[in-house]
């Protein structure tokens, strides 16, 4: 018996999100819904994505997917367990699937918030990484999972993070978020193949892909230029994605959804909301041709 | 779980302290001016002075501390 993989969008709070991604919802083409909750503490809910918040839910395809847990910060901080009080609520009245969250740190010291930034591969980082997702899993009684993370400072951190993240689910028997920009980032800053860099992670671990766009950053020092790829989910899908997608498909066996991601502050244009739907629409096609053992 | 401050999380509060300073300077001097254990600094040391410094930029865009 062999099952379908579902393809889905990450839920923004933009009308003009709204706007672009309704003609897909519409169609009926919206398989599964990612929520990152945290992103709309202390922000307004549209009564539109409530709606579609509600309706995912109950039908079991709401994916949790946290930001800003900040998972490696070495210190325990009164913030991230107000935010595990926070996201016990949410479940209560929303409930979802399964919750994953991202490989590395962006609290520390007297910071509250930066962006997020590798930790190495060291007995420490393992225990705490382990420590936080043992809390995110009693807290949440789901199935909780990490995702690879696009910046890098090395190309030892690049080459590592899959082995290092096996380790890291492991107790918990998490999945892995495996983001096909992320990687394609690190292939572009590293010069590494993407497919090389997919193959080290633990394919049998991957139960949601990750899909987006970003953009360059021209970064000088001292009298070398260089540009560097990020994962700010603020344009197209480069086309270098989509036979990214076909490679990694047959090698997860436990795939179960493929994800579209796109920021709902850069939508400007009617072209911009044009292109999201074809990318999803592209995603969808590619990811239609392949199946998982059920 | 220690809770309280460890190693990482020191070395993640100067790692995101020089960081934020200013950008013109440069980053990786700063952070191998870390204090910390070996295999952290031999972290620092294999890091690219690109990545450090779009670390850098990213850092003072998105970097908010507390009490200031």
């Amino acid at each position: 018996m062999q099952r379908r993989i579902a393809t889905g969008l990450s839920l923004m709070l933009e009308d003009e999100y709204r706007e672009a991604v309704q003609p897909l919802f519409d169609a009926g083409e919206v398989d599964v819904l990612e929520w990152s909750f945290d992103m709309a503490w202390g922000r307004m809910i549209p009564a539109w994505s409530e709606r579609w918040l509600v309706e995912f839910s109950a039908e079991g395809r709401l994916l949790g997917h946290g930001v800003s847990f900040s998972a490696f910060s070495g210190r325990w901080s009164e913030r991230q367990a107000a935010w595990l009080l926070r996201l016990q609520q949410d479940l209560q009245r929303t409930p979802m699937r399964h919750l994953s969250e991202h490989f590395g740190f962006m609290e520390a010291g007297d910071f509250h918030q930066s962006a997020p930034l590798p930790v190495p591969r060291t007995k420490e980082t393992l225990a705490v990484g382990r420590d936080r997702l043992c809390r995110l899993a009693e807290t949440s009684q789901l199935p909780v999972g990490l995702e690879n993370l696009a910046f890098a400072f090395s190309l030892d951190d690049v080459r590592q993070q899959g082995e290092f993240l096996d380790e890291l689910l492991e107790p918990v028997d998490g999945f892995l978020v495996l983001d096909l920009h992320n990687i394609y980032c690190q292939s572009c800053n590293f010069g590494v193949s993407g497919e090389e860099l997919i193959a080290s992670y633990p394919l049998n671990r991957v139960r949601e892909l990750h899909v987006s766009g970003g953009s360059w950053s021209d970064v000088t020092v001292g009298d070398q230029a260089r540009t560097l790829r990020r994962d700010t989910h603020d344009g197209p899908v480069p086309d270098e994605i989509f036979p990214l997608i076909e490679f990694t498909l047959p090698r997860c066996p436990n795939l179960e959804s493929v994800i579209v991601e796109h920021l709902g502050t850069a939508l400007g244009s009617v072209d911009e909301a044009a292109r999201l739907r074809s990318d999803f629409e592209q995603v969808r096609q590619t990811v239609s041709r392949h199946t998982v053992p059920a | 779980m220690n809770e309280e401050n460890t190693e990482l999380a020191r070395l993640q509060a100067d790692l995101l302290d020089c960081f934020f300073r200013d950008e013109s300077a440069d980053v990786l001097a700063r952070l191998r001016e870390v204090e910390t254990g070996i295999s952290y600094r031999a972290w620092i040391a294999s890091f690219d002075p690109h990545m450090a410094q779009l670390a850098a930029t990213l850092v003072q865009k998105w970097g908010q501390r507390s009490d200031r």
